[in-house]
């Protein structure tokens, strides 16, 4: 055998060298420049509505907070604005950006810890408010068989009981908050809003954990249910939402701060902020 | 201006006819006003404050004297039984009546989906105000049941905390009739004094009741939310109709106790009544009450003095068929059926609530129907939310009841004086 016998796993490991030398270039092009090079920018927006944030209009047009946001970022970069709306969950949302399917996402998203691992985050855009929507009779039963020294308890003390039965999203930041919130109450995870929604109604849940943005619209769609469900705000829970990038595209994710800082100082943030989510109707509380 | 005309000024200003006549166009006026005029409802909260003014001392002097006179003479140990016997039978029999009339009339079931949309948005806008936190509170007996014994008499008399001062008095009174007649003779004779200085005070101020009633009847008809008072008529109109069933009840118990016409005893207290329907005080008419039992019955001073001023503080019909039927208006709201022994559960709480409540103020007696709700697992927030909107209207009427109620009671305790000439025949 002679010396200079290429062994065959180093003769393909050889020949592949070119091809990850261009994939590892292709990684190396900065994300604007890759962006302005298709003429498209790709945002991950979760399949469903959730008024106010991305809706379709009469139309069929998408409107809102966050297709506001995408369009004029779309603008700004001088490129196409394509959105990919094939995640069912918001979690898989992160998952499109992640795995390169999407180049941000703009879609109500908390920008949790375990979130931060996966993809990068902008600083916040707006910040929901916690809530919970309680059945009054189950929470009646609750305070009924409560000790009597606890009956002054706070509505978030009583909820925390292993008889408490709490839903969430699946996928959503809510399936941590809730458990970081109320440990000793049972999670019941739903896949949508209105099969949980009708759960909490018919006494199977306790109550329900999700953001203002979906408490609002049941109160807009239903003004007599606040007979049976209680809106009570979690204060001091901050859910802050922000826009995801995938970890490698850091020039992408310092334009998009840049962007925000100037928009926020422009009143262009405010401005869609008042259009879509401080309305008159949607009558937000007041601590 | 000549004594004669002075008279007769005076004559037209405490006439029956002009006292009505200012509550009905003060509640006309606001009506269509809709709290347009703002000078009206300070002036109405002036007269309000004038009338209660007096009422803390009043009750006091009152209750101090009676009791002293009656121990000392040794005839008050015959009317502390009776006393609490009509009270406990008083105070059932209207809640009975709440929970008939509820059971009867279903307040609160198959409302309409318009109705039961103004009543969610009321709820909602409450829950979502500054305040709504406080109200949920549960209110404890143990508590309650503390805090008639005053830590500093002196406070309670500040604060107004009418059960405390009730407590206090009642102890002073018979410490007062239980000392040697010569010292204490002194005692009450200077409290009597004082009584009938607070009751000149008070006949004075019935000169302006026209305008005072026009004034209150303007602020608290221009407080009632029309379509949430829509959507609860059923309730409301159940509550009047209760209420005028106590009232003439009272009366009928007054008339049969005293004899004489069914009119006798409404001529007497009729001023009572409209003090009572303007003011929703049932302290503020107390002074016209007396005076109406006394003057106007023939009752004896030293029975009206001590039973009235107990029976407003310790015995609320109307408060314990309000709470009756509002349970069951909750219940029904909430599709709750209410099984025999909870309704038995909710009678004897009603009484209980109706006591605790009577010594507090506004917001916080309508609060005390967490005791009934609260074991019942019925959402007291909503309870609590809609007590409050629908109280202007409801309030003068249930006011009415338990003064009315109490005069009865009075009535049946304090025979004219002439037959209690010689109450030794009793005791032995």
């Amino acid at each position: 055998m002679s010396r200079f016998v290429f062994s065959r796993p180093l003769l393909f490991f050889l020949l592949l060298l070119p091809l990850l030398a261009a994939a590892a270039q292709a990684a190396d092009v900065p994300a604007i420049e890759r962006i302005r090079q298709k003429g498209v920018l790709t945002v991950a927006l979760f399949a469903e509505d959730v008024p106010p944030f991305f809706y379709a209009d009469a139309d069929g047009k998408l409107r809102g907070i966050d297709p506001g946001l995408a369009g004029d970022i779309a603008d700004k970069l001088g490129v196409r604005l394509v959105f990919n709306r094939a995640a069912t969950t918001f979690d898989d949302v992160i998952g499109e950006v992640a795995a390169g399917r999407a180049d941000i996402a703009v879609s109500l998203l908390s920008d949790t810890l375990d979130r931060a691992v996966q993809v990068g985050f902008s600083r916040s855009y707006v910040s929901v408010r916690q809530f919970l929507l309680i059945n009054r009779l189950e929470l009646g039963k609750l305070i009924a068989d409560t000790d009597r020294r606890n009956a002054a308890a706070s509505v978030p003390m009583l909820l925390d009981d292993p008889k408490a039965r709490i839903g969430v999203i699946g996928g959503t930041s809510y399936v941590g908050f809730l458990a970081e919130d109320f440990p000793r109450a049972v999670a019941v995870e739903f896949d949508t809003w209105d099969r949980m929604l009708a759960a909490v109604k018919a006494g199977e849940l306790t109550a329900l954990m999700y953001d203002e943005i979906e408490i609002g619209n049941w109160r807009l769609a239903d003004p007599a249910g606040a007979l049976e469900l209680r809106s009570f705000h979690l204060a001091g829970h901050l859910d802050t939402i922000a826009i995801a990038v995938n970890r490698r595209d850091r020039d992408l994710q310092d334009w998009i701060d840049l962007y925000l800082t100037k928009i926020e100082a422009s009143g262009f943030l405010a401005a869609l902020l008042d259009t879509y989510l401080y309305t008159a109707d949607r009558m937000p509380t007041h601590d | 201006m000549t004594e004669a005309a002075r008279k007769a000024l005076a004559a037209a200003l405490l006439h029956p006819a002009s006292i009505f006549a200012g509550l009905i166009a003060g509640g006309f006026y606001g009506w269509i006003d809709r709290g347009g005029t703002a000078v009206i409802e300070p002036v109405g909260q002036l007269y309000l404050r004038l009338l209660q003014m007096c009422v803390i001392p009043l009750l006091f002097t009152a209750v101090v004297t009676s009791l002293g006179r009656l121990f000392s003479n040794g005839s008050a140990r015959r009317h502390v039984g009776r006393f609490v016997a009509l009270v406990a039978v008083g105070l059932t029999l209207s809640g009975g009546l709440g929970l008939a009339v509820g059971e009867w009339g279903e307040p609160g079931a198959e409302l309409q989906q318009q109705a039961r949309r103004v009543i969610g948005d009321v709820v909602f806008r409450a829950e979502t105000s500054a305040d709504a936190a406080r109200a949920g509170d549960p209110a404890s007996i143990a508590d309650i049941a503390i805090g008639i014994v005053p830590e500093n008499i002196f406070l309670a008399l500040s604060n107004g905390n009418m059960l405390a001062i009730l407590f206090f008095a009642v102890l002073f009174g018979i410490a007062l009739g239980s000392i040697e007649r010569e010292r204490s003779e002194r005692a009450l004779g200077l409290f009597e004094s004082f009584y009938e200085t607070f009751i000149r005070i008070i006949g004075w101020l019935m000169y302006v009741l026209p305008l005072g009633l026009f004034c209150l009847a303007y602020s608290q008809v221009s407080a009632i939310g029309i379509p949430l008072l829509v959507s609860m008529t059923r309730l409301v109109l159940l509550i009047y109709a209760g209420c005028l069933v106590l009232v003439v009840l009272s009366f009928l118990v007054i008339r049969l106790r005293l004899g004489g016409g069914f009119l006798r005893p409404v001529a007497a207290l009729r001023e009572a009544a409209f003090v009572a329907f303007g003011t929703s005080s049932s302290f503020a008419a107390v002074p016209a009450a007396l005076r109406g039992l006394k003057n106007g019955l023939g009752l004896d001073r030293n029975v009206v003095d001590l039973v009235m001023p107990l029976g407003i503080t310790l015995n609320p019909p109307g408060s314990v068929f309000h709470f009756a039927i509002a349970t069951v208006f909750l219940a029904n709201l909430y599709g709750v059926d209410l099984a025999a022994g909870q309704l038995a559960f909710v009678l004897v709480a009603s009484i209980l609530a109706g006591i605790a409540s009577a010594g507090a103020p506004g917001v916080a007696a309508l609060s005390m129907i967490s005791l009934i709700l609260v074991p019942l697992g019925l959402p007291v927030e909503v309870a609590i939310i809609l007590l409050v909107a629908i109280d202007p209207i409801v309030d003068p009427v249930l006011t009415v009841v338990n003064v009315q109620a109490n005069a009865a009671t009075t009535a049946l305790l304090g025979a004219p004086s002439h037959t209690l000439a010689a109450p030794v025949v009793d005791e032995t």
